[in-house]
């Protein structure tokens, strides 16, 4: 073997090794998940055993009642309709607004941007706000989650039309439309609390950012949308991560910026209006995984985007699960994200710039 | 040109202007006109503001003309599909800022990305133009670091091996060696200087030194306020007087095609 061949050979072992880290990381995630959800299950008030939960799963799945029949009829309840959709919207929202976070951190070329920082969340927040208003005061039967999703995606078009100079969008413009759009909605958002007066609790409620009461008609509409937009940035993965150097460079490398810029963000707005109608406002999720993923195995989408998907979904599902049932209150979720999440990012935040010293 | 060489670029009477032209702002380029024949090593030289890159993103098409055309192998450059024009044509840009940290052999990958199809993994034939291009520039030691930790001439070798791994005929360089130190500024430009030769490489090349642009380019345009002054061979062009005039330094000839630069102005 000559020194070019012996060479070659360590790039391909280097790219394998590469391989090697993210397809470990993906399948213990995996375990992980599928570990922390059985053991969710068995957290709370009522006591449930881990037998419980598998007679009741498998007993539902196969149709055959005869698995849980024995137990109290309050059992199955909890189990199926109470903890499970509840477990399983966790998984989805927090595994959904990683991916976003990732899409929206390459997309603005800033590691520090997620779908607040478009404005997008603020949007959807809105957009609800606004349909439960209607809702108490007109007596009206909104559906709040397509509000939600008006909101975001009405937004990303006023962001994006801020944003536009000659017919280019750049992302530098992107994120100072988004703060500008994002701080005129959160007076909107005000105002509209306000103008509910006493009812104002079902507005806050809501934003407050909160797993409790979620169904499976929740997990059902939300798990096709978010996994049909995430498999769309997975798809284009590979120019994802040419066009967050740039558009220049995506363009030098037959990239059409602009197009796909356009692609990714319709995808990040629609898993972010889905995750923020299911969950209300959450944050720091979106910040903090893609973050401390970037540092386990590099900067490639195509292994990031699924990590972040399975990653998310765990990080927001043990806080939910630590959320409801650690206190004798309920502490909503997304208080306690953004409660451990802001200073741990501080912490990152800090390493980051030392070593960059 | 009957010799055998072909036309790789044509600069086409090209001019540009920004659309907020005044007296005091005029056309940043004004009706160049340039041939480069396939396998020349063009370096383009000229005072701070005389349109060098302007020009440069005339002819990759990262900016559209206001009059004249450029044709690349004798088609419109504006012509191309995005992906075709990318295994035609490369660019090492100046400054390449790189915020997410991405390994060097990610980058240098994604030169190969105009040669593969969505989804699909590199090939060994990617992996060994990875190779190539990385050993050329002797950044194979950084294979498996992190391109933000290293120092801007470390990274400007990685940047110029993602460019070469693209495989293109025709490589543009805007001052792409600004951050290395001289060695390895003298090793790329010989680098360049070979596969001009041997692979009919074209190189067009904005050069700041011009030492190095007599010593190393086979021909050199000189723009001066948006004008092209004079084009061709680099001996031919690069004159004491010629510099004088443009550039305002006074420069003796040393050796055979070396260039002295003189304290006094």
């Amino acid at each position: 073997m000559n020194a070019f061949e012996r060479q070659s050979r360590n790039l391909g072992e280097l790219l394998r090794s590469q391989r090697r880290t993210v397809v470990v990381a993906g399948w213990s995630l995996l375990a992980v998940a599928v570990l922390l959800t059985v053991l969710a299950i068995t957290f709370g008030r009522a006591e449930i055993s881990v037998a419980d939960v598998f007679s009741v799963v498998s007993g539902k799945l196969s149709g055959d009642s005869s698995l849980y029949d024995a137990m109290n009829p309050a059992k199955p309840a909890i189990i199926w309709d109470v903890r499970l959709p509840r477990i399983l919207c966790a998984l989805v929202v927090g595994g959904g607004l990683a991916v976003a976070g990732v899409v929206f951190q390459a997309l603005l070329m800033n590691p520090l941007a997620d779908s607040y920082t478009m404005g997008v969340s603020t949007g959807a927040a809105f957009g609800a706000s606004v349909a439960i208003y209607l809702n108490i005061f007109a007596a009206g039967n909104l559906p709040v989650t397509l509000f939600a999703f008006a909101g975001a995606v009405l937004t990303l078009v006023v962001v994006v039309a801020i944003a536009r100079v000659g017919g280019y969008v750049s992302s530098a413009n992107l994120v100072i439309a988004g703060i500008i759009v994002s701080s005129i909605l959160t007076a909107a958002i005000t105002m509209v609390k306000s103008l509910a007066g006493e009812q104002v609790s079902a507005i806050v409620a809501w934003l407050i950012g909160s797993l409790a009461a979620k169904t499976w008609e929740h997990f059902l509409y939300g798990l096709p949308l978010v996994l049909v937009a995430c498999l769309v940035c997975y798809y284009y993965a590979e120019d994802l991560n040419v066009l967050s150097l740039g558009d220049r460079e995506a363009r030098h490398l037959g990239i059409d910026g602009g197009r796909l810029r356009k692609i990714l963000l319709a995808a990040g707005a629609l898993i972010t209006a889905v995750c923020v109608a299911i969950g209300g406002i959450i944050g720091f999720v979106g910040l903090i995984v893609p973050h401390m993923l970037r540092m386990l195995v590099g900067s490639d989408n195509k292994a990031l985007i699924p990590l972040c998907g399975l990653s998310g979904g765990v990080l927001l599902l043990a806080a939910d699960t630590f959320a409801r049932s650690v206190m004798n209150v309920e502490i909503p979720v997304g208080v306690l994200t953004t409660l451990l999440g802001g200073p741990f990012f501080v912490y990152i935040f800090r390493m980051r710039n030392k070593s960059l010293q | 040109m009957g010799d055998g060489t072909v036309t790789m670029l044509c600069v086409d009477n090209l001019s540009f202007g920004y659309a907020h032209r005044s007296p005091d702002r005029p056309q940043t380029l004004q009706d160049v006109q340039l041939e480069v024949a396939s396998g020349g090593f063009w370096g383009i030289v000229g005072p701070n503001g005389s349109g060098k890159t302007t020009l440069l993103n005339l002819v990759t098409g990262q900016l559209h003309p206001t009059g004249g055309r450029v044709l690349l192998k004798g088609r419109p450059i504006g012509e191309y599909p995005l992906d075709e024009l990318a295994r035609l044509a490369a660019v090492v840009p100046q400054n390449l800022d790189i915020r997410f940290p991405f390994t060097c052999l990610d980058i240098v990958l994604m030169g190969r990305i105009p040669h593969k199809s969505r989804l699909a993994g590199y090939s060994d034939q990617d992996l060994e133009q990875a190779h190539q291009a990385m050993e050329w520039t002797e950044t194979l030691n950084f294979a498996g670091r992190l391109i933000t930790e290293l120092s801007g001439g470390e990274r400007q070798r990685v940047i110029f091996a993602k460019a070469l791994a693209q495989q293109p005929e025709i490589l543009f360089l805007d001052e792409a060696f600004s951050n290395m130190d001289v060695y390895y500024s003298i090793r790329c430009l010989d680098l360049l200087g070979r596969l001009c030769r041997e692979r009919r490489l074209t190189v067009v090349s904005i050069m700041h030194d011009l030492n190095l642009t007599s010593a190393f380019c086979s021909d050199v345009a000189v723009l001066q306020a948006g004008q092209l002054v004079s084009a061709g061979p680099a001996a031919a062009i690069l004159t004491p007087e010629r510099i004088r005039d443009v550039f305002r330094i006074h420069v003796v000839r040393a050796g055979e095609r070396g260039l002295a630069i003189l304290p006094e102005c």
